[in-house]
């Protein structure tokens, strides 16, 4: 029984870092395979990023849970400076300034404010002496603990970032607690946020366009070449997804990739690239190892000794799950386009390390529960 | 269970609606899977395939047609177009000013130009259409007349061998500035050269690109662009000279590159391209030599045909029409001298072409056959035993039936005549009587069933079959019938109908011992891809069964007509080597509303006919000779037909050395 179970190295810890190296080690080939197709070598630079993530996952893992307790304030109030100074400093791409720029590296301060924010939340609801569930008034400061960095992400704009950390925040928030009331009414602001959003253009027009391309999508082929542009992305990956059948069409075999139809291949769409090569077997094998990695850091999390791990695991849990449920939610054109990566198999190091983070607190709260 | 360890147990119930969620995310995005891969899979990669698999067609190239020597008549050649795509054109006004200044565009083109790019450039869709801002650059080729030209060094410019115009090598000067001039670019395209230009044009025919309608009706064979052969040879053998389509199919990627389908996985592997089959070569029976000559011997009518045919074979060695036209020329001269166009077009271009059917092929047109249709009459009198040679009659000039005076073309008669002179002399009289007894429809067997006309000879270009009427016949179209009408048919008037292509092979089959060949204008047809050659056999069509003797007092009937003083052809006659043959004046009064006062009395004349063979001993080519409303046959067809005998004659010299002496004297004992 787990409850039996006090060796600081559960099983649940066990089975988390498996599936997370798993996980990686399926990263860097699949992102391997992607290179192959471009002549690129991103999965080398990826090894370096695999490399810290482990370590910081290791030594997030190992540090005393108080420590984040009492650092989160400065945690937080980084992140959102960042997020302050990167919408100032930050780097132009593709008309959005989401990154900074250090010499050959960059760095994405959104992919930092998720975990930022977690810690905010945790500490938050681990200092109020909790009620059996809260009002709205009482949850105000949470809310914009979590509306703060969302609407300077959103700013960037980076509405698939932006919506994980308000996923990820309620997730918190239900999982403390909410009363049903306080949760209609919250969704009804929401529901009446998003029009006004679209109608004041907070919503960007390219994010409009993803939206009526997502309503318009249905398999059908593109009607002009003109129009392929704006259709590309989400319809090809579709076709890509698609074009791997049962059982895949081999490493290295991926046709869409291959004739550069997914210019974003090995970044927010390497899961069409992956299901392209390994087809439905794999891609479930893939889903398979996603839900042991998030099952085993709910276990963790719900096993962990005090509040304030609790809910930081909780939390840390949520950021991949939301993450990985949007990214492939949207490869499968089941949501529109909102640019976001898939934890531990896109490319790159911000995403990577912030990854590793959440999977460290996790384990930071199973390994640290037999001590108080 | 689980968070039982210590104060926690509030969480119990939301993990596990946690993990509900958790499940039910993850079934949603595998059902998702399940549908994107296992149901729509095929679906989706069938979409990936037609879209980036692109299908380009390969055009064959068109065979050639050649003359019997294998000298080019009609072949493809590859001419340039300067095109330009709007989109890429970065600065329209310069980059046509200085095509302006290279001498490619003239100031109206480059306004024209510049119109065409500044208005599609603003069009959504049309700037990425290719437009074409010139046809037809000069390039290696006289834009004139399609020869290859010569590169003169010292002015740097290109000189025509043929017709002496000079120009400047625009397709070269583009090139070597195209780095200047984004969005412009050079196409090639094959089109349509006939070097023998007007010359052979009837026989060899022209082509032109298929209409949308067309293109509908062939189920895929044709596509737009495609050109098919209009008339004459082009046309008859179009799927032989056309050769099959290949199919370039490869991947496109996203940038635009190309993939081979082999360096895919499958079913990308699969695609395959397949190259065209090339159209075959087919050489044609024509001789240029006696095609010259009878094309100048008409040019001096405004309408007219010759066809010759070698009477053992039915090969067609000249079918020649007036006045001709020119095809495929449709280059315009660029900046240079403008090129004078040879001396053979010269002379076609002395007629108003236009009023006068260019585009027919007048030796397969029928027309009323006149006197040339005696022979037929008399074949069939004689066989039918209502003539002999020593039956004679007397011709007064007419001769009275049933109240008719059917006209005798001499005024004051022929007196006492036998058959050959009738022959010679042409006198009507003497066929009215041998019509009247033979009657309509035994002289329509015999014009028909055993000479062919009336019918179609089989020849491979489209033809008129003409008409030899029969008591049925007027009963079905005039709606009553005289005993007269005999009269008029036995001398070829009336409602006679017959192409000057079937009469010369009537005529050649009483020549070479009864044998009605098909006559064909093909010789062989010369496959490139497996180098196999298919001649073109002989055929006879029919044996005509007539006693030698009855076919002699025939041929000297048309040996007196050229070669006796009075003949009606004797001002045509070649002492040195007789040929012989039947003159024709056909009545043929036309009226042509909104014609002019000029045109109007030419359509008031007689159709001139002469249709002999040559030599007059061992024949070897039959010629037909036709000018329409040229006049008296023996004045105006005849000398035709003599210009085409003495090419041939020119031409063969030696093998009539020993024709050349004591020729009349043995002339009939020996005529085949």
């Amino acid at each position: 029984m787990i409850g039996r179970d006090t060796h600081p190295f559960s099983r649940a810890v066990w089975s988390t870092s498996v599936a997370l190296v798993v996980i990686v080690i399926l990263g860097l080939i699949n992102l391997s395979n992607a290179a192959s197709y471009t002549g690129e070598s991103f999965h080398q630079t990826q090894v370096i990023w695999v490399v810290l993530g482990l370590l910081i996952a290791a030594a997030v893992a190992a540090i005393d849970m108080r420590f984040f307790e009492q650092l989160s304030p400065i945690f937080y109030g980084g992140a959102v400076l960042l997020l302050i100074l990167v919408l100032i400093f930050g780097r132009d791409i593709n008309f959005s300034r989401r990154w900074f720029s250090l010499g050959d590296v960059s760095i994405q301060p959104s992919e930092f404010a998720k975990p930022a924010v977690v810690l905010m939340l945790a500490r938050f609801f681990h200092g109020e002496r909790n009620p059996e569930s809260y009002t709205l008034r009482m949850l105000l400061p949470a809310l914009g603990y979590v509306a703060a960095p969302a609407a300077l992400i959103m700013m960037q704009p980076d509405l698939g970032t932006s919506l994980v950390v308000i996923a990820v925040g309620f997730s918190v928030m239900f999982f403390e607690g909410i009363r049903l009331r306080s949760f209609l009414a919250l969704l009804g602001i929401i529901l009446l946020l998003v029009p006004l959003a679209w109608e004041l253009d907070i919503i960007q027009p390219y994010q409009k366009e993803r939206v009526r391309t997502w309503l318009t999508m249905s398999g059908a082929r593109p009607e002009a070449r003109e129009d392929a542009d704006t259709r590309m992305q989400p319809e090809q990956a579709l076709w890509a997804v698609g074009s791997g059948g049962a059982l895949g069409r081999g490493g290295q075999q991926a046709v869409q990739s291959r004739l550069r139809y997914l210019p974003e291949m090995h970044n927010d769409y390497i899961l069409a690239s992956f299901a392209e090569e390994r087809g439905f077997v794999g891609c479930l094998a893939l889903l398979a190892v996603y839900l042991a990695l998030i099952y085993s850091m709910l276990v963790l999390a719900i096993r962990a000794r005090e509040r304030f791990a609790v809910l930081v695991s909780v939390g840390a849990t949520a950021i991949v799950f939301w993450q990985v449920v949007f990214n492939v939610g949207m490869v499968l054109g089941i949501f529109p386009v909102v640019g976001l990566t898939l934890p531990f198999l896109s490319y790159g190091g911000s995403s990577m390390i912030s990854g590793m983070i959440a999977v460290g607190l996790t384990l930071n709260a199973g390994i640290h529960r037999g001590q108080v | 269970m689980i968070g039982g360890h210590d104060g926690f147990i509030e969480y119990r119930t939301h993990f596990r609606w946690a993990v509900l969620l958790v499940l039910l995310a993850f079934s949603v995005l595998a059902l998702r899977l399940f549908q994107v891969q296992i149901i729509d899979g095929k679906k989706y990669e069938t979409l990936a395939m037609v879209s980036h698999v692109v299908r380009n067609r390969i055009q064959p190239a068109r065979g050639s047609i050649l003359d019997r020597e294998g000298n080019v008549l009609a072949t493809d050649v590859e001419v340039a177009d300067l095109a330009l795509v709007p989109h890429y054109v970065r600065d329209p006004a310069t980059e046509i000013a200085r095509l302006k200044d290279l001498g490619v565009f003239t100031a109206d083109e480059a306004a024209k130009v510049t119109d065409m790019v500044t208005q599609s450039k603003t069009d959504k869709k049309k700037r990425f259409h290719r437009l074409t801002a010139k046809r037809n650059l000069v390039g290696s080729r006289c834009p004139d007349d399609l020869t290859v030209m010569n590169f003169d060094a010292s002015t740097g410019r290109l000189v025509c061998p043929k017709c002496g115009g000079t120009q400047m090598d625009q397709r070269a000067v583009i090139q070597a500035h195209l780095h200047e001039l984004p969005g412009f670019s050079l196409q090639s395209r094959m089109v349509r050269w006939y070097p023998a230009r007007g010359l052979t044009s009837h026989a060899v025919g022209f082509v032109n690109e298929v209409s949308a309608a067309e293109v509908e009706r062939s189920e895929g064979r044709l596509r737009p662009g495609d050109v098919v052969g209009r008339s004459g040879i082009e046309r008859a053998l179009d799927d032989t000279l056309r050769g099959a389509p290949g199919e370039d199919v490869f991947v496109r990627s996203a940038g635009g590159r190309r993939v081979e389908p082999r360096d895919l996985p499958e079913p990308f592997r699969d695609l395959t391209s397949t190259p065209p089959v090339a159209g075959k070569d087919v050489t044609l029976t024509i001789d240029m030599n006696l095609q010259q000559a009878a094309a100048t011997a008409l040019a001096r009518y405004r309408s007219g045909a010759v066809v010759a045919l070698d009477v053992d074979t039915g090969e067609v060695l000249a079918m020649v029409s007036q006045p001709t036209f020119e095809a495929g020329r449709r280059i315009v001269p660029g900046a240079g001298t403008p090129a004078k166009p040879p001396a053979s077009v010269r002379a076609e271009s002395s007629v108003d072409s236009k009023a006068y059917a260019p585009m027919m092929n007048k030796a397969v047109e029928a027309y009323p056959p006149g006197s040339t249709f005696k022979i037929v009459t008399t074949i069939a009198a004689l066989v039918e035993g209502m003539a002999a040679e020593d039956l004679e009659m007397t011709c007064p000039g007419f001769y009275l039936f049933r109240g008719h005076k059917f006209r005798c073309f001499k005024r004051y008669g022929h007196g006492k005549i036998a058959l050959v002179d009738a022959i010679s002399k042409s006198c009507d009289t003497y066929f009215y009587i041998l019509g009247e007894q033979l009657g309509i429809d035994t002289l329509a067997h015999w014009a028909r069933d055993v000479f062919g006309l009336g019918e179609s000879t089989g020849i491979e270009i489209s033809e008129r079959v003409g008409l030899v009427p029969t008591e049925r016949w007027y009963m079905r179209h005039r709606h009553q019938y005289q005993p007269g009408f005999a009269l008029n048919t036995a001398v070829g008037q009336g409602d006679v109908r017959v192409t000057p292509l079937a009469m010369a092979r009537a005529y050649a089959a009483v020549v070479n011992g009864g044998r009605l060949m098909r006559p064909h204008l093909v010789r062989s047809i010369h496959d490139a891809v497996s180098g196999s050659v298919t001649s073109v056999a002989p055929e006879v069509q029919r044996l005509i069964d007539v006693p030698d003797d009855f076919l002699d007092l025939a041929m000297r009937g048309m040996y007196g007509a050229v070669n006796t003083e009075d003949g009606t052809a004797s001002s045509a006659a070649l002492p040195e080597l007789p040929f012989a043959g039947k003159t024709g004046t056909a009545q043929a009064r036309e009226r042509r509303p909104g014609v002019g006062a000029d045109m109007a009395a030419w359509l008031q004349q007689d159709h001139a006919w002469f249709v002999g063979y040559g030599p007059a001993k061992r024949p070897r080519v039959a010629v037909a000779a036709f000018v329409e409303h040229g006049g008296f046959g023996g004045a105006e067809a005849a000398p035709v037909a003599r210009k085409v005998f003495e090419a041939y004659y020119a031409a063969h010299a030696d093998e009539f050395a020993d024709l050349w002496q004591g020729f009349e004297e043995d002339f009939l004992e020996v005529v085949r």
